[in-house]
């Protein structure tokens, strides 16, 4: 299946390198050590600052304006659910790392010296990250050309700033244009297996959705929300057809692996 | 191999450590006659520089010894002897966990000094933090102790630069020393807000 054994890493696995748990941790370790070649695409870097870097810049950016790990604590809490737990998660796993206890529950308040401790790790861990997401790798793939992949976050007057322009058709900075309409008679398979599926989870409808808006006018998939809505499509697409997709996204991936003939695996 | 009579010079010298460290906030402001009153009450004899031919103390007070710097680099240099250990006895896996919890410790002491040293160095002294901590959930190989030790050997002038804060980084990073290890079990903790006194 993989005579090559080339793997394409996307950004499930390239968040877990640096986030999963250990065991996790180990598992990508083998499976990047068993291939040959070790691919992954400026696209999925422009997601891994999208998703985990921003995390640790917020995390950071709230820690630097706080007096105490408690006020912290309270600012992570504001958060809508969905965008608090792991966030809420990192902070007590560093705490707990940090407290030399081997207690299952630790009890604060803590102390201003893990406060600092937290503001100079945070602000590594950004640094360090956004330079190892390349670690291991022998190439990254450039089909899309991302901007924002080749920028990165800067701290400027002691904060990270990392926001990511709004990305506009009048304005295009990237190639993901062509890489759509190079791409059309898989993507339009794409498209007509999600009409097929029931179903369709939340993620799904929005990347079917912005498949309906470049098929009305090509164009429209370099506005940022239908571009990053078809991410896993784009991922997919980007993948070599001699390579194997790894991902711990097997819900999404796998409808969209099946029909364009692509091998994907979850690290195991 | 350290031994038992090692270990304990290696506390006796920390406790020294940190006494010259506390020495050297209240020495600038006090007057040689207080000075030499302190390090009686210490035990400890006062620093002055000897004459070498007749080995009589001079009198003439060795200012390095109130130096903050020398207190760190001290404290680096018994880290770096403490790694050596850890390395020459690294197939005695007991004994070496042993060492280097005393390593653990001397890192602790260097964040404890942290007040006067440049952002740089305190940066380091983190990332060391993170690296023996990771050591009770990563069985380090010998080349990564030798990392540290050499990370160690590179931070002695203490004001280090943002280069060698990198380089040292990288180093540990390159080793295989995992330095994201304190955020690696985000999905098994959480963290709940109570009132003072509300029921658990």
């Amino acid at each position: 299946m993989n005579p090559n054994n080339k793997l394409f890493l996307d950004t499930t696995v390239q968040i877990d390198r640096f986030s999963g748990d250990p065991e996790k941790k180990v598992r990508i370790d083998r499976v990047i050590s068993q291939s040959n070649r070790v691919l992954t695409s400026t696209y999925v870097k422009m997601e891994f600052r999208r998703r985990f870097i921003q995390d640790i810049v917020y995390l950071y950016n709230v820690i630097t304006d706080a007096d105490n790990l408690k006020d912290v604590f309270l600012r992570i809490n504001k958060l809508p659910p969905e965008l608090r737990r792991k966030k809420e998660g990192c902070l007590a796993s560093f705490c707990r790392f940090f407290s030399g206890t081997e207690e299952e529950e630790i009890k604060g308040p803590f102390g201003k010296g893990l406060l600092e401790k937290a503001e100079i790790y945070f602000r590594l861990e950004i640094e360090d990250s956004w330079e190892e997401f390349d670690k291991e790798i022998d190439e990254i793939i450039n089909e899309t050309d991302c901007y924002h992949a080749k920028t990165g976050p800067v701290l400027t007057d002691g904060k990270y700033y990392n926001k990511m322009n709004q990305c506009k058709k009048t304005d295009l900075k990237c190639r993901i244009i062509d890489f759509f309409i190079k791409n059309k008679v898989l993507i339009d398979k794409i498209y007509e297996k999600l009409s097929q599926m029931e179903n369709l989870d939340d993620e799904q409808q929005k990347a079917k959705k912005a498949i309906e808006n470049f098929l009305k006018d090509n164009h429209n998939i370099a506005d940022k929300k239908n571009c990053w809505n078809c991410g896993d499509i784009i991922i997919a697409l980007e993948a070599p057809i001699d390579a194997v997709l790894s991902t711990t996204n097997v819900k999404h991936f796998e409808p969209i692996c099946s029909v364009i003939g692509k091998e994907y695996s979850r690290p195991s | 191999m350290a031994d038992i009579a090692t270990e304990t010079t290696i506390e006796e010298r920390e406790a020294k450590d940190i006494e010259y460290f506390l020495g050297s906030k209240l020495i600038n402001d006090l007057t040689e006659a207080q000075q030499r009153e302190l390090f009686s009450t210490w035990q400890l004899e006062f620093p002055t520089r000897l004459d070498q031919r007749s080995l009589i103390h001079t009198g003439e007070i060795i200012k390095e010894v109130f130096s903050l710097d020398k207190t760190i680099t001290d404290i680096l240099d018994s880290a770096i002897d403490l790694l050596e250990k850890v390395i020459e006895v690294y197939d005695d896996e007991v004994e070496r966990m042993n060492i280097f919890s005393f390593f653990e410790k001397k890192i602790n002491s260097l964040w404890e000094l942290r007040m006067d040293t440049n952002q740089n160095f305190k940066d380091i002294i983190v990332i060391l933090e993170v690296a023996a901590k990771n050591s009770h959930y990563q069985n380090y190989e010998e080349n990564q102790y030798k990392s540290i030790k050499t990370v160690l050997e590179k931070i002695k002038q203490v004001n280090i630069s943002n280069l060698v804060t990198k380089e040292c980084r990288k180093l540990l990073l390159d080793s295989g020393i995992d330095l994201f290890a304190p955020i690696r079990n985000w999905e098994n903790y959480t963290i709940e807000i109570k009132k003072k006194g509300e029921s658990e």
